[in-house]
């Protein structure tokens, strides 16, 4: 084996690394953890030579799961405002049947307003799809060709009963702003595979309700936080353009300089490990000015799959290519794409940063969302099957919470934290099965029930995580994605 | 494994639980005390019983199998159907581990899931132990519930962190001629007993850079280092520290450290993120108080309780900002309201604990503390003492004395022109009013009489914030700020008129409304919602009545709104008019008609709840026998006033009527009204208090705090008294020496003897400061004018014995400072280990918000505890010790190494060299901006969003759905909680933002400016400049040369000016480079 003269820089903590031993938890016990970063150094210096591993220096590089993955990479469609489960997923005879009469047991302040404790028929018509013959509206028609991929979970609750509350909820565990959320935690458990885009990427036109601290990286470090793309701004990326003074040579000639001015204090202060990490992070820098654009760029897909996603269609323009975008960073090793309905898929009545929300009249509004948002989410399961990513890819769809069985005034629905049904597709979960129940009016999650924190075990799981064993040090505690609770959803789990 | 490797492979465990072991024991009591034991089976075991085994083998199984209980340790002992499953101490013999192993096809457990294989060797570790297991026999209810234990706060107390300070004297070292302050004893002593030495000093120009960097958080400019580098004199280091210690900078930089801890910010978070107004001036406060080199406790105490310890100060109020700063929600719905109150109170408490005291008693919102010697029940004592504290905007005056002078000389200026008021009245206004009388009244037989009313105020949008509505010479009112959404009118008026049985509201058209109005509604419109009158007897002979309303009529309304406005409650339904521009009116009959001998105040409120109220409303009452017609003719109130006065007094002017008499004859008589102008006048130069919208803490409310089961609003437990960390109390009477005023008079001269030993062990010299005490601070704003410290520091006198209860909050500020018997040791400890980690790079304590078990152990406790004292005897100040350890030879030392040290102490626990530093987003942008000459020096008030703004960062409006790029690229905290200790992270968007964004070119552009102000300005002689502008320090010959060659190449590649733009290129990359990011 060849031997190198030593250095120090290679095995030292810094104050940083010192921090970041402190604080991860992949499983492995500080003191393991701080053995295997100087066994890792030590390997770098060596056999392996410039491989990128885990450690302060580069906490981005891959690291290792707990598991095998199921799935490399997550999908998450949130359908912001929060979609009806009986109008789209759970179909209810009963409620049909029964529109108009009481609803045993319902409580008028169970959402944002007061509902009327009569039962409201949904206006869609039904119908049974796929081999699994699985119930889906009228008002999802390309998604149904799909229900033979997709695992339901019908039984899904939360605490919170508004939208901010439940975007944090389902998006960090906890219904306050500050904690980290799941594609921050997936990247900070991880790393990214994509040492020139961000690990984890969210899609937003209008922001959602409660905005950016929606997919925070709360307590974790800033290197763990979602790169948020309006679909407004033509400049996704701040500050990615090069300076218009300046020519790629003339800028490049100028990094060198500055490389070499960087370099030469590096030597001078050995002990600091992460003036390494900074020379590195200008040539990423450099790189993404043109790997980033190429990434966000659809022009070059063919005109079959625009259409297939809807793209140019004035109903789901902004969805389809958002969709599309996704699946774009997906193949190009992003680890976790969130995209937020907006204003485009906006219906009657509803707002734009919540365009599910369906108070004052659920057809229209649930109509129109479904047009907006129905065509490119069958789009890119197509798209993602027939390349093949499928497979390891978690295509998750979700609101906040779900919509009350009664109405709100005469046809809307107010907010239901006690039922709403989401699917998965792909990534490792199982086609075609129903998981959980709700009860005869789909008011309430009566059978394994779901919470929060055991979807949030069930996709860290797919991802190779064990949900327990991910944790975090801040101001003295050891924090989890799934708190002190979550468990695994086996029976979806292919 | 056999025994000897069980041992050496639990070593560290033992080592990690030898405190824990201290104050948790397990009950029911098992002879053998195990709590290392426990402790591992709460981390690792339990969890593996409930998540994999209790589905199947627990009393919560649908289906208990095998007739095998594990969910209790006599279950787990006694084994199932097959027989025992478990032998402590033997994991190869426990069928147990063979099933988990899955190596025995028959025995395969859990069926379908394998553990992993972690999780086996912690069962099979666990068993080697012997199985510890703190469960009893019965199965707790709560499937996750840890075994129910008690904390032993005896044995808490010796815990090193909430023991008493140690007074132990610096120690002797042989480097004694490196020793510059007693802080290096303590360093070297540590470093001397592993055979190592320190560092030796750093260069002056490093040094220099650091003190500003550290201090101001901006670079010296090359003439402040070469001030320094050529200053020969000793105390050159000294006077450099002292200099930017007196700077306004030093506020800007350390005031910013203490709003990462407080998690400040200027909006809500959650939906909406509504911005805070006023918020702004907690940020001021802390700066000021920073600046000012206020007293820690006291600065510690204010944010606690500002406002009650001195009600109406601009700066204490200002403080209590810090309760308030964290996240509150923007729509509250029916079933969070209560949870989220609780968040709030969890928010403050969380952060107090953290940011004062590093201890994290958040974590016992559900439960007792894990680690440390925090029950539960402490949690709610203390977030019962916010019970009724919420976010306010509090009216606050910066500048009392200028009013209070100016009010002063005003009343003075007043006095005689009164008097002279007073003359007329008594000597002419008789005769004005038999001349009135003699004229035969003139009154007017109209039946509405209008109302002139004393007081009509405007509540908008709910908060108190008062607009007046002016009175108009028609007798309506107009609602000058019509832009405004508001709800109630409030509207107070007297009469002498008997027998009132109606009151007429007409809302008038005006050209200043949309479509002219009467409302305010886009088409004009209006909604009036709720109706109340009250009217209260003058003279208060007889009870005020609320009247009741028989019926209400109105011209033409609007369609679908019934006109029950007074009739109802309901606040959709109400008087709304049908067209836009035309007048309108409504008249509201009484059920009985007022009438009160001796005249009535009535009191009328208008509320209109939908936001959109009519601006012009002119309002009048009619008496039994006249016409109640809406169209009716009106009269002015003052001639029917009179008329029922004279009356009443038969024509006599008494000194009881005599003022209200003058004022309805100055209606309608010139020469009385004449004779009033000069009080008028003056009447309006009254001095107003000049008021700030100071967002604070404020009292609202008052509900009451339950002690929660698991923190949940539905498991309620009994009230929660006020009360505090126990583990932190000494005294035996405990909570009541500080919630109760008056019963600690006996220790109260306790406490003063014991803390005049303390701060003076030399001498009988009078009490600089009773912490501990029940008197409360005042004369704050002298001090933060002057800096004069004694002024503020407050000389009570022992307070009488009386047994009053002290507001919570109050008594939690003198708990949370009271060094003798509450928690102001600890409060010192921390405080002084955040100053060390900021100038050394780690705290002594390296986790400075969390000095529990979880937390590191300090690495020099003596040191830790030699500063506290330190810091508490010289009165709290902070600057005198962050001068103490600038100027010691630790914090003085390079950051090289040997290899000798390196091998010792790699992580330089013992501080024996200076490590660079990575400068905060503030100090990045700000030197930016400096070096660059960009730099504003406007300090204080409301901040900005604008990224390119010349302001310092800490100015930058901290908005929590919108953080300015620059801070959250290079790692500005989140405020959401308190954060002691920043993150570093290095990562491409930073280095994007340093060669991409205009903010860093444009000062690229003016450093090279500066540098090089004309292009013929020798190249060489530029570049050296540019170097110590951005730097700090001349180039080398090498670098001058490569600098030099990269500005002529790339000058080359422009087609004009290409020097000049190659030279902004080589300026942007000193801006970019490590030496200009990092200190040291």
């Amino acid at each position: 084996m060849e031997t190198k003269p030593f250095n120090p820089s290679l095995i030292l903590p810094t104050p940083n690394r010192r921090a970041f031993l402190r604080r991860a938890g992949m499983g492995a016990g500080s003191l393991a953890l701080t053995q295997l970063l100087h066994q890792q150094g030590l390997l770098s210096s060596t056999a392996r030579g410039a491989l990128p591993q885990a450690s302060a220096a580069n906490p981005m590089a891959p690291k290792a799961p707990h598991f095998r993955p199921k799935a490399k990479a997550v999908i998450w469609l949130f359908m912001t405002g929060s979609p009806s489960q009986v109008d789209t997923f759970d179909y209810k005879p009963e409620l049909q049947k029964r529109s108009g009469q009481p609803l045993a047991g319902a409580d008028p302040k169970t959402g944002f307003f007061t509902t009327s404790g009569k039962i409201l028929k949904s206006p869609f018509a039904f119908k049974q799809h796929g081999d699994s013959g699985s119930w889906v509206s009228e008002i999802l028609p390309h998604t149904a060709k799909f229900v033979d991929d997709m695992a339901f979970i019908h039984s899904a609750y939360t605490k919170a009963n508004n939208h901010a509350p439940g975007a944090f909820e389902i998006g960090s565990g906890v219904m306050r702003p500050g904690r980290p959320c799941m594609g921050s935690w997936i990247t900070y458990g991880l790393g990214t595979q994509s040492q020139n885009l961000p690990a984890f990427v969210v899609m937003h036109e209008t922001k959602p309700r409660g905005e950016d601290a929606i997919w925070s990286a709360g307590f974790l470090p800033k290197n763990y936080q979602a790169l948020a793309i309006d679909s407004r701004n033509p400049k996704p990326i701040a500050d990615l353009d090069r300076l218009q003074t300046l020519t790629d040579a003339q800028q490049r000639s100028q990094l060198d300089l500055l490389g070499q001015v960087n370099r030469e204090h590096r030597d001078h202060h050995p002990l600091e490990t992460e003036l390494t990490a900074r020379i590195e992070s200008f040539e990423l820098a450099y790189r993404m000015q043109t790997s980033a654009p190429e990434a966000f760029d659809i022009a070059n897909e063919s005109a079959a799959t625009k259409e297939l996603y809807g793209v140019g269609n004035k109903d789901c323009d902004v969805f389809g290519k958002q969709c599309l975008t996704a699946r774009r960073l997906v193949e190009r090793g992003v680890r976790f794409v969130q995209i937020f309905a907006g204003r485009g898929v906006g219906g009657d009545g509803s707002v734009g940063d919540v365009p599910w929300d369906a108070h004052s009249n659920i057809e229209t509004n649930h109509r129109s969302c479904g047009k907006a948002t129905d065509q490119p989410t069958a789009g890119l399961l197509a798209d993602l099957k027939a390349r093949g990513l499928l497979e390891d890819t978690l295509v998750i769809w979700s609101g906040e919470f779900g919509r009350t069985s009664d109405s709100q005034g005469s046809i809307g629905r107010d907010h239901n934290p006690n039922a709403f049904t989401l699917w998965m597709a792909g990534g490792g979960v199982k086609g075609g099965v129903h998981y959980g129940a709700t009860d005869e009016f789909g008011y309430k999650a009566v059978e394994n029930r779901v919470d929060v924190h055991d979807l949030h075990a069930t996709i860290l799981h797919l991802m190779g995580i064990d949900h327990e064993r991910l944790t975090y040090r801040f101001n003295g505690r050891d924090y989890r994605l799934t708190d002190l609770s979550g468990s695994l959803i086996r029976e979806i789990i292919a | 494994m056999n025994e000897a490797e069980f041992h050496g492979k639990s070593l560290m465990l033992r080592l990690a639980s030898t405190l824990f072991a201290i104050f948790l024991a397990a009950t029911p009591t098992i002879s053998r005390a195990d709590p290392a034991g426990d402790a591992f089976f709460e981390a690792k075991i339990r969890p593996v019983f409930v998540n994999h085994c209790y589905k199947c083998h627990s009393a919560q199984a649908k289906k208990l199998k095998g007739a095998l209980h594990l969910d209790t340790r006599e279950g787990l002992l006694k084994g199932g159907e097959n027989g025992i499953v478990l032998t402590p101490g033997k994991p190869d013999e426990s069928k147990l581990i063979q099933a988990v192993r899955y190596t025995n096809d028959d025995l395969k457990m859990p069926p379908k899931d394998q553990l992993s294989k972690e999780t086996v060797a912690d069962l099979e570790k666990w068993v080697a132990m012997g199985a510890p297991d703190p469960r009893g026999a019965v199965a707790a209810p709560v499937v996750a519930a840890p075994a129910k234990r008690h904390i032993d706060l005896d044995a808490g107390r010796k815990y090193w962190a909430f023991q008493p300070l140690a007074k132990g004297e610096p120690p002797a070292v042989k480097a004694g001629d490196r020793v510059r302050t007693p802080i290096d004893r303590f360093v070297f002593a540590k470093l001397e007993q592993k055979g190592l030495a320190p560092n030796g000093a750093a260069s002056r120009t490093a040094l220099i850079r650091r003190a500003y960097a550290d201090l101001i958080g901006i670079p010296p400019t090359p003439a402040q280092v070469d001030a320094f580098v050529n200053d020969a004199s000793p105390q050159a280091w000294e006077h450099v520290i002292d200099t930017l210690l007196a700077s306004e900078h030093y506020g800007e930089r350390w005031g910013r450290h203490w709003l990462d801890i407080v998690r400040f910010a200027e909006s809500n978070g959650y939906e909406f993120d509504a911005d805070r107004r006023g918020a702004f001036e907690y940020r001021d406060f802390v700066i000021r108080a920073f600046n000012g080199d206020m007293p820690y406790d006291q600065f510690i105490r204010w944010q606690i309780a500002g406002d009650k310890l001195l009600p109406g100060n601009y700066e204490a109020g200002a403080a209590t900002g810090f309760l308030v700063a964290g996240p509150s929600p923007g729509q509250i719905t029916a079933k969070t309201a209560e949870p989220l109150r609780y968040d709030q109170l969890d928010d403050m408490i969380s952060t107090l604990g953290s940011s004062m005291l590093a201890v994290t008693i958040g974590c016992c919102r559900c439960h007792d503390h894990k680690f440390d010697p925090l029950p539960q029940r402490d949690y709610y004592r203390l977030i019962s003492c916010f019970a009724d504290t919420d976010a306010t905007e509090l009216k606050l005056d910066p500048k009392p004395e200028i009013y209070q002078v100016a009010e002063a000389k005003w009343k003075a200026d007043h006095a005689p022109l009164v008097a002279e008021w007073e003359k007329f009245m008594h000597e002419r206004l008789p005769e004005r009013v038999q001349q009135w009388t003699r004229e035969g009244f003139g009154v007017d037989p109209a039946p509405w009489r209008v109302l002139d009313f004393d007081r009509a105020d405007v509540v908008v949008g709910g908060t108190p914030d008062m607009e007046k509505l002016k009175r108009l010479d028609d007798g309506s009112l107009l609602l000058e700020n019509r832009a405004k959404r508001n709800e109630t009118f409030t509207l107070v008026a007297r009469t002498h008129a008997r027998q009132i049985t109606a009151m007429r509201i007409e809302a008038l058209a005006d050209k200043l409304m949309p479509k002219s109005g009467p409302g305010i509604g886009a088409k004009g419109e209006f909604l009036l919602t709720r109706f109340a009158l009250r009217a209260t007897p003058l003279n208060g002979n007889g009870a005020a009545v609320d009247v009741k309303l028989k019926s209400v009529r109105a011209t033409p309304r609007a369609k679908g709104k019934k006109l029950v406005v007074g009739l109802d409650k309901n606040p959709g339904s109400g008087w709304s008019p049908a067209e836009s521009g035309k007048d309108e009116a409504a008249i509201f009959e009484f059920d009985k008609p007022i009438d009160f001998n001796g005249g009535a105040e009535l009191t009328l409120s208008l509320k209109f709840d939908s936001g959109i109220p009519f601006a012009r409303p002119r309002i009048a009452i009619a008496s039994a026998g006249a016409s109640l017609m809406l169209e009716g003719e009106s009269q002015p109130q003052a001639k029917g006033e009179l008329a029922a006065m004279l009356e009443e007094s038969n024509d006599q002017i008494t000194a009881k009527n005599q003022a209200e008499i003058a004022r309805w004859m100055r209606r309608i008589d010139s020469q009385t009204a004449d004779a009033y102008v000069p009080v008028s006048k003056h009447l309006e130069k009254e001095p107003k208090e000049q008021f700030k919208n100071v967002f604070a803490a404020g009292v609202r409310g008052g509900r009451p705090v339950y002690f929660l089961g698991r923190g949940e609003t539905n498991k309620k437990n009994g009230l929660a008294p006020p009360g505090f960390l126990e583990v932190l109390m000494t005294a035996p009477e405990q909570d009541e020496r500080w919630t109760v005023k008056g019963q600690q008079t006996v220790s109260a001269s306790k406490i003063s003897a014991a803390r005049e030993r303390l701060l003076h062990p030399d001498a009988g010299s009078e009490v600089r400061r009773r912490a501990g005490s029940n008197v409360e601070e005042s004369g704050s704003s002298e001090y933060l004018r002057t800096g004069v410290v004694n002024k503020f520091a407050s000389y009570e006198v022992a307070s009488k014995p009386t047994t009053q209860p002290v507001e919570p909050r109050v008594a939690m500020a003198k708990w949370i400072t009271d060094t003798d018997s509450g928690a102001g040791q600890l409060l010192a400890r921390v405080i002084v280990n955040r100053l060390w980690m900021h100038h050394m790079g780690r705290g002594i304590v390296a986790t400075p918000n969390d000095f529990g078990v979880q937390g590191d152990a300090p690495s020099h406790l003596e040191l830790l505890d030699w500063l506290a004292h330190d810091l508490i005897s010289n009165g709290w100040h902070l600057k005198p010790l962050q001068k103490l350890i600038m100027t010691s030879a630790v914090y003085m030392e390079d950051g090289d190494a040997t290899a000798a040290n390196l091998a010792a102490d790699p992580e330089n626990k013992l501080f024996w060299r200076h490590p660079s530093q990575r400068l905060e987003a503030e100090a990045v942008r700000d030197s930016l901006l400096s070096v660059s000459g960009a730099l504003q020096d406007t300090m204080y008030g409301p901040g900005t969003l604008d990224e390119a703004s010349g302001r310092r960062s800490v100015y930058l409006t901290v908005k929590r759905s919108k953080p300015v790029l620059f801070m959250k690229v290079f790692d500005a905290p989140e405020a959401m909680q308190s954060i002691g200790e920043r993150q570093v992270t290095t990562v491409a968007t930073q280095a994007l933002t340093l060669m991409n964004s205009p903010f860093v070119r444009t000062r690229a552009e003016q450093l090279a400016l500066r540098a090089r102000p004309k292009p013929d300005v020798d190249l060489d002689a530029a570049i050296a400049e540019a170097y110590r502008l951005a730097i700090c320090r001349a180039p080398t010959a090498e670098e001058t040369g490569r600098m030099h060659d990269f500005i002529e190449r790339q000058g080359k590649t422009y087609a004009k000016n290409g020097t000049d733009t190659a030279f902004v290129d080589f300026c942007q990359a000193l801006l970019c480079s490590d030496e200009f990011v990092y200190v040291d």
